[in-house]
């Protein structure tokens, strides 16, 4: 790992489901100023690692360190006081509640330390006045992003962020990203959009039969072997 | 650390709970004597009745929540979900000890 240290570290993460181990031991850390990006086949368990080290799915065993502190069993909404924030790949939007109603409860519930312009930001003005099924996959990711910029976390975690986006989208979503993390935040995100995600990323994570192998920056994880032939194919070879 | 107000999530859920609990409670009243022979218990259980009741209206809040998708939004807020299921629970035993105290509380202004 490089320096700075990490903000937030889910460390050692073993998770069964029945007989099946998913996570065997595996580790993921996000960095003030820098995005990790965690990749994996689908399955391999990177969405378990970041729902069990947030307290939302139990763990066998696993600890997290968030600003220095230990936390033996992790809980998102005590890792939220202390400035985290989660984007669940369904995305963080109720389906019953318009945009205008979920940042009228976060200007009503932090009415200190709120960013002003994150609407204007992410273009979702028009989107204020609707709910969740009355947007385009896009569209959603950008009103969740709109209310992750008007939060400005220390730390964001978020599953699979640029998932089915079209690439007008995936630019919108991934700048946002890259300016939180230029702001000083730490961001780790999952997904499979290599090119997209490799270009946003400073560090690469690689999620293998149920651990973690840290591939360095992105430049480093195209250069290994192992990540070239199982995970990226045809595209390491471009890369 | 940095502590943040239930809010008007909480809000909705205690006007959510005091709905749920005067329907319940209607209905229960309405029916004391069915219930408690249904049941097989005295009226004098009914307080205990109403209090498991009360629980299963909270589970159902949260459950509501959950479904809804607001369960991580919320938690995002800081909001712990055993904390609304809690002020839901609260505000329905809020609601009951208010109801017994009423005859008492209410008889000299009443002049009985």
């Amino acid at each position: 790992m490089k320096s700075p240290d990490p903000l937030f570290v889910a460390d050692s993460f073993v998770k069964r489901f029945g007989s099946k181990e998913v996570l065997k031991s595996a580790t993921a850390w996000a960095i003030p100023g820098g995005v990790t990006v965690l990749f994996g086949r689908n399955g391999s368990g990177k969405s378990t690692l970041l729902k069990s080290s947030l307290g939302l799915l139990g763990a066998e065993s696993g600890i997290v360190r968030f600003d220095g502190e230990t936390y033996p069993r992790p809980r998102l909404h005590h890792l939220a006081r202390l400035g985290l924030m989660y984007v669940p790949d369904r995305g963080l939007l109720s389906r019953r509640r318009t945009l205008r109603w979920h940042h009228r409860l976060l200007e009503l519930q932090m009415p200190a330390g709120l960013r002003p312009g994150a609407v204007d930001a992410m273009g979702v003005e028009v989107l204020l006045d609707r709910r969740k099924d009355q947007m385009s996959g896009g569209e959603r990711r950008r009103a969740d992003l709109s209310l992750v910029l008007a939060r400005g976390p220390r730390c964001l975690i978020a599953d699979e962020p640029l998932a089915s986006l079209e690439p007008g989208d995936k630019e919108v979503v991934s700048r946002a990203i890259r300016t939180l993390a230029d702001g000083g935040c730490a961001v780790l995100v999952t997904g499979h959009d290599v090119d997209a995600l490799m270009e946003l990323s400073d560090d690469v994570v690689w999620v293998v039969a149920g651990t973690t192998h840290w591939l360095g920056a992105p430049e480093a994880a195209r250069e290994h072997f192992q990540f070239r032939q199982e995970y990226l194919g045809s595209r390491g070879e471009t890369g | 650390m940095r502590r943040f107000p239930p809010g008007p999530l909480s809000i909705r859920l205690v006007v959510t709970s005091i709905a749920v609990w005067a329907v319940s409670r209607a209905i229960l009243s309405a029916g004391a004597q069915t219930v408690s022979r249904q049941l097989d218990i005295s009226p004098e259980l009914s307080p205990t009745v109403l209090l498991v009741l009360a629980l299963a209206v909270a589970w159902l809040v949260l459950l509501d929540i959950t479904r809804s998708g607001e369960r991580v939004f919320a938690q995002n807020l800081g909001i712990a979900p055993l904390t609304v299921m809690g002020l839901a629970f609260g505000t329905v035993a809020f609601c009951e000890t208010v109801l017994a105290l009423a005859p008492a509380l209410l008889s000299p202004l009443l002049g009985r």
